[in-house]
């Protein structure tokens, strides 16, 4: 989270504008994708890096929206995940079983870490 | 001639490497030189590593979810973000092995040689990790099956993916007995990459890692001094057997995993 972190303290604007187009980004994404599998999720999100790159800030930064926006959308401080846990989880994995840059496998695996999202608790079956 | 140095000081060994392999001279600025060339050259071949792992990570974890039946679980750790070349990255120098241990190395292979000798020449070939990286597993059991798996990734991975992904990837070698290494048991596996490139792939357990960690200061010291006191109850003694003792729990938690989860 260190490139919103340091746009944030710069006082940069445009990351509210950012975030905010991921969000949008993610729901039409999951509109289709919600409900099929964390597979067919990976193979998107392979493509969709770009998308995240080429209009979230830059390549570096982008990449750690797509991440942050994907995982935490779920979440509230005052909830946590709530019902929504296997969404994150979905996400999560598909990210990790995507092509999607080792920047954005490494962002995923930080962010599942500091969400408490543990692969131990979602179920295969 | 200098005479080959029988304990390992930096300054000796040089002197006698420079003067014993001609086309070696000025050792250690070549090295620097060698080492910075395979960081510039093998970045993809790193960002294909990772996909690799990567892929192995998620197909092995749903394997012990099924096998362990909810006994000892955890997620594997691999390197993903350690093998980006970002400008803030401190880790992605420690992929590659320092010039200071690789003259360790080569006067440990040359220390009972008289021709022959490990140089630049050959030096991937005599020495295999030096680009090296690490899967840290919940146990030693799940490491097992991690390497298993690592074997077998061309059944694993997709084909299209493989092309697409990973066809930089010339062969995967794993040693399918965990050996001691450095005072503790790991798998070891090494990619082979077609542009002749090799990365070690070390994978142990989680309580070997933190064994790993309070140890390797302590160890490298041991490995590269004469005299330091190696009787019972020194500190470098008690290292050794710390790692025995826990490796013999590893073993005997896999055992326990084992029973319980018989029908």
């Amino acid at each position: 989270m260190h490139y919103t972190t340091e746009l944030l303290i710069q006082g940069d604007k445009n990351i509210l504008l950012y975030y905010s187009a991921a969000l949008s980004r993610w729901r039409e994404i999951l509109a289709e994708y919600a409900s099929k599998s964390s597979e067919e999720l990976a193979k998107e999100l392979s493509s969709q890096q770009f998308w995240f790159e080429e209009n979230c800030g830059s390549r570096w930064v982008g990449q750690e929206i797509m991440v942050i926006t994907g995982i935490t959308q779920f979440y509230t401080t005052e909830s946590g995940f709530d019902e929504s846990k296997h969404l994150a989880l979905k996400v999560y994995r598909a990210f990790m079983q995507s092509y999607c840059s080792l920047e954005v496998k490494g962002a995923a695996e930080d962010v599942a870490k500091s969400y408490c999202l543990n692969e131990a608790d979602s179920d295969y079956a | 001639m200098p005479e080959f140095p029988q304990a390992f000081a930096k300054d000796l060994y040089v002197s006698w490497h420079n003067k014993s392999v001609p086309e070696d001279a000025d050792i250690v600025a070549r090295l620097d030189a060698v080492r910075l060339e395979l960081k510039n050259s093998s970045l993809s071949s790193l960002a294909a590593l990772s996909q690799l792992l990567t892929q192995i990570k998620v197909f092995t974890e749903k394997e012990c979810k099924v096998r362990f039946k909810g006994i000892s679980q955890g997620q594997f750790s691999v390197p993903t973000a350690q093998f980006s070349p970002q400008p803030n990255n401190k880790g992605f120098d420690l992929l590659f092995k320092s010039s200071d241990s690789i003259l360790e190395k080569l006067w440990r292979k040359n220390l009972k040689r008289s021709a022959n000798y490990a140089s630049l020449s050959n030096l991937g070939s005599e020495i295999t990790d030096l680009v090296r990286t690490s899967v840290v597993a919940p146990t030693l059991g799940h490491a097992r099956l991690f390497a298993e798996r690592l074997e077998n990734w061309v059944d694993i991975v997709d084909a299209p993916d493989i092309e697409k992904h990973l066809a930089e990837i010339d062969r995967v070698e794993v040693d399918m007995e965990a050996k001691l290494a450095s005072g503790y048991f790991a798998y070891h596996s090494n990619v082979h990459f077609k542009s002749g490139l090799c990365i070690e792939v070390q994978i142990y357990s989680q309580l070997s890692e933190a064994w790993r960690s309070i140890s390797h200061r302590l160890y490298e010291t041991t490995r590269l001094k004469e005299g330091l006191a190696t009787g019972a109850g020194s500190a470098e003694a008690r290292l050794v057997s710390l790692g025995h003792l826990l490796h013999l729990a590893e073993c005997e938690l896999d055992r326990l995993a084992i029973d319980f989860t018989k029908p």
